[in-house]
């Protein structure tokens, strides 16, 4: 192999595109409206609270929310439930 | 039989007479010629090597062994240096054994032995043979030059026997660091120790030093050892029991008065009493528009005893002096301006720093002088008011945030392997001082590794000066943060890099929702990273998984931490610090075997987190020892370091087919871009 026909090292700078995060309550074309701390469910995550409000030019509005599993995931708005704040979760012990 | 040869000799000495001239008759009779023709010296001829050996027994004068090596290395001349070291100045050197030819004869002959790499050479020789005239001569050349390389290790044959065993530990290194860039670190680290005071501590650290050395170089190893050996012969004889001498040059004696100024000017200037120094610094201020030469007049004009070097100190002190002054004039009338005149003054502070000019002393002996005369005059004063500053910010950060503020310094500086000066620096209330301490430690540097730690020194302060700024009046004012400019911190145009390493090619991540709502990332893979994957045996399904799991990985850890809030997160190094602390928790969350965050690498082997020389990459994916790919995450704008990228290029595991594996970036805008 010559000299001209040695590979190269490849090196690709991948640019991230980060959303907008938004600090006010939004409102969904339901009329539902989330906010950070909300107390939320999806299907197969369970029970969650939104952490932030992150608005994607590519998918529009996605909660990121920390479901009590102790996993993390970035939801499309439509695909999460509102649960009143006041519900507990299963099992929950709180002396409120 | 011994009367009998003599006999017949002479017999045949008398028979020879008449037919020899006068001249051959008396240097035959002569006694040294009888005596060479006696029975002993007979015997002596045709002595074996075991009567040999005996012969040498008795004397009483043989070496004993005590210098090291053999009969041929009996003889060592050892020196104190300067400093106190001993060096082997001379010696009897081994004899060396001829070095053969590298021939194709000599080649086959080898290969009888049986040789397999003679065999093999032979094989390609042969094979050349057959080849057209002009392609044959070359071919076999290249034989007889790989044949080289393997019976005559690289410099052997140009350098019989190199005086490396007469060198210190300190040269040894200087010379390693010429071959091997990442025995660097471990010169910094020596340089650190050697100024230690003579105890446990600094030996251990001079340990550590060889053992790091061994682990870079065998070759050093070697030496170093050999090094050890004769210290430990010279402790063990003493400098009594008349095994060493102890030479004094008189040229060093006679030098020693001057060295200093040759060395360092700045040593000079700090010798003059405060009014002395505060004139030169004024004379830059009086002669804004004369020459050179007029500055150096006048300089000399202060002090005859000043050496004409001291303008360097004087024009780095007046020049940081005058852009403090203008800070702070900025501060007061033109906010817009301060981060521009911040900039100015921490390159001037950085350069003067990084020179060896102590400006805390100065500034201190300033500060004495007002206190006596009450001549409270520019342009010191506002480099005494900058400096206040600087330590009075440093002092108002938590110690943690302090820590990391210096350790990212010390590792920027190239002087990462002295033990303990992050923590020093961090501890410190007067962070002038601290970073003078810290700045003797690049003077060992190369020229781009000073220049290198002066940008990083001024990045540093920087960020120090820039977040606000004092007016005359005392108040403080907010300044917004300027970004430097991406060029001024890449010295090198290819930072010295291999030249097949690409420039950057530029990929878009995008993203899309799965049918269960999750956001997923899409990433445009470059089919390079697929073949590297195929190579160390992973699809490109597997490919594109894992980077979709380290890109959500990034995505999580962005919503969790928040964009970027100066007032939160402080500098914008410690909001990427956070962002990758974030991202590497969320990937060892899913413990998945072929994604491995923060793995090091050395020698193109997996190496433990934190060792000296490794590099490390923000993730590496595949088999830990051989990853596909290796991921660097890059948050506003920040750059890798040159000796970052190199060190990546030198350290990382290579693909089955020898090549670097592809490098990505996972790039984080700033906010708004």
């Amino acid at each position: 192999m010559t000299e001209d026909q040695k590979p190269e090292v490849l090196q690709v700078d991948m640019y991230v595109r980060l959303p907008d995060l938004i600090d006010g309550p939004v409102k969904r074309a339901d009329g539902v409206e989330f906010q950070i701390g909300d107390k939320v469910r999806h299907s197969e995550m369970g029970v969650g609270k939104v952490v932030r409000v992150c608005q994607y030019q590519t998918v529009g509005l996605a909660l990121y929310v920390e479901f009590e599993t102790g996993k993390e995931k970035i939801i499309g708005i439509d695909f999460l439930e509102k649960l009143p704040n006041s519900e507990k979760s299963p099992g929950g012990g709180s002396l409120e | 039989m011994g009367i009998k040869q003599v006999f017949s000799e002479r017999a045949a000495l008398v028979s020879n007479r008449e037919s020899e001239e006068k001249g051959d008759l008396r240097l035959a009779g002569s006694p040294e010629v009888v005596a060479m023709r006696t029975a002993d010296a007979q015997a002596a001829r045709g002595a074996g090597v075991s009567d040999v050996k005996a012969a040498q027994d008795l004397n009483p004068n043989r070496h004993n062994g005590s210098a090291g090596g053999d009969q041929l290395e009996s003889i060592q001349i050892i020196a104190l240096d300067e400093g106190g070291k001993q060096k082997v100045v001379a010696e009897r050197q081994k004899e060396a054994k001829p070095q053969p030819e590298i021939t194709p004869e000599y080649l086959r002959e080898k290969a009888k032995q049986p040789d397999i790499w003679a065999q093999k050479f032979v094989e390609d020789i042969d094979k050349a043979e057959k080849l057209p005239a002009p392609y044959k001569d070359a071919q076999i050349a290249k034989v007889l030059k790989d044949a080289e390389a393997v019976y005559r290790p690289r410099g052997q044959a140009e350098k019989p026997q190199e005086a490396l065993d007469q060198m210190d530990t300190g040269t040894l290194l200087a010379h390693e660091v010429k071959r091997n860039p990442a025995a660097e670190p471990v010169q910094n680290l020596h340089t650190w120790a050697k100024q230690l005071p003579e105890g446990p501590e600094k030996e251990r650290y001079s340990q550590l030093v060889r053992d790091q050395m061994a682990e870079l170089s065998p070759e050093g190893k070697a030496r170093a050892e050999r090094l050890a050996q004769v210290s430990q012969k010279i402790r063990a004889a003493g400098l009594d029991e008349g095994g060493v001498h102890e030479a004094v040059k008189p040229d060093q004696v006679v030098l020693q008065g001057h060295a200093k100024y040759q060395e360092n000017e700045w040593e000079g200037f700090n010798r003059l009493d405060p009014r002395q120094q505060r004139q030169i610094i004024e004379a830059f201020g009086k002669a804004s528009d004369i020459a050179q030469d007029s500055y150096q007049n006048q300089i000399q004009a202060v002090a005859e005893s000043v050496p004409k070097g001291l303008y360097n100190v004087g024009k780095g002190l007046y020049d940081s002096a005058i852009a403090a002054g203008t800070f702070m004039i900025e501060a007061a009338q033109r906010p817009e301006k301060i981060p521009e005149a911040a900039q100015k003054l921490t390159e001037n502070l950085s350069t003067a720093i990084i020179s060896g000019v102590k400006v805390s002393q100065v500034i201190a002996r300033y500060s004495q002088e007002v206190a006596q005369t009450g001549d409270y005059s520019r342009p010191l004063r506002d480099l005494q008011t900058v400096t206040t500053l600087a330590n009075e910010r440093w002092e108002a950060m938590p110690l943690e945030k302090r820590t990391e503020k210096a350790s990212e310094l010390v590792a920027e500086m190239g002087v990462g392997s002295v033990i303990g000066a992050a923590d020093r620096l961090a501890k410190s209330g007067k962070l002038i001082d601290a970073l003078e301490d810290l700045a003797q430690y690049a003077k060992e540097l190369t020229a781009p590794g000073r220049e290198k730690a002066r940008q990083a020194l001024g990045a540093f302060l920087d960020d120090v000066f820039q977040p606000k700024g004092l007016t005359t009046n005392g108040f403080e004012m907010p300044i917004p943060k300027q970004q430097r400019d991406i060029d001024d911190l890449v010295m090198l145009k290819n930072k010295g890099l291999p030249d097949d390493v690409k420039p950057s090619e530029k990929v878009s991540l995008t993203e899309r929702l799965t049918t269960a709502g999750y956001l997923e990332p899409e990433i445009l893979v470059p089919k390079e990273v697929y073949k590297a994957a195929s190579l160390q045996g992973f699809t490109p399904e597997v490919v594109d998984q894992k980077l979709q799991i380290v890109a959500e990985a990034l995505q999580n850890a962005f919503a969790k931490i928040g964009k970027y809030d100066p007032g939160k997160h402080g500098s914008e190094r410690a909001y990427g610090n956070l962002l990758h602390e974030q991202m590497r928790q969320n990937l060892l969350k899913i413990e998945d075997t072929a994604i491995h965050p923060e793995a090091s690498y050395l020698k193109q082997s997996p190496a433990s987190w934190g060792k000296l020389g490794t590099s490390r990459v923000d993730v590496s994916l595949g088999d830990k020892d051989k990853p596909f790919v290796s991921i660097c995450l890059k948050t506003l704008k920040a750059v890798p370091s040159a000796q970052q990228e190199r060190g990546w290029v030198r350290n990382l595991p290579r693909l089955e087919d020898g090549e670097v594996p592809p490098r990505l970036y996972l790039k984080l805008p700033k906010p708004g871009e």
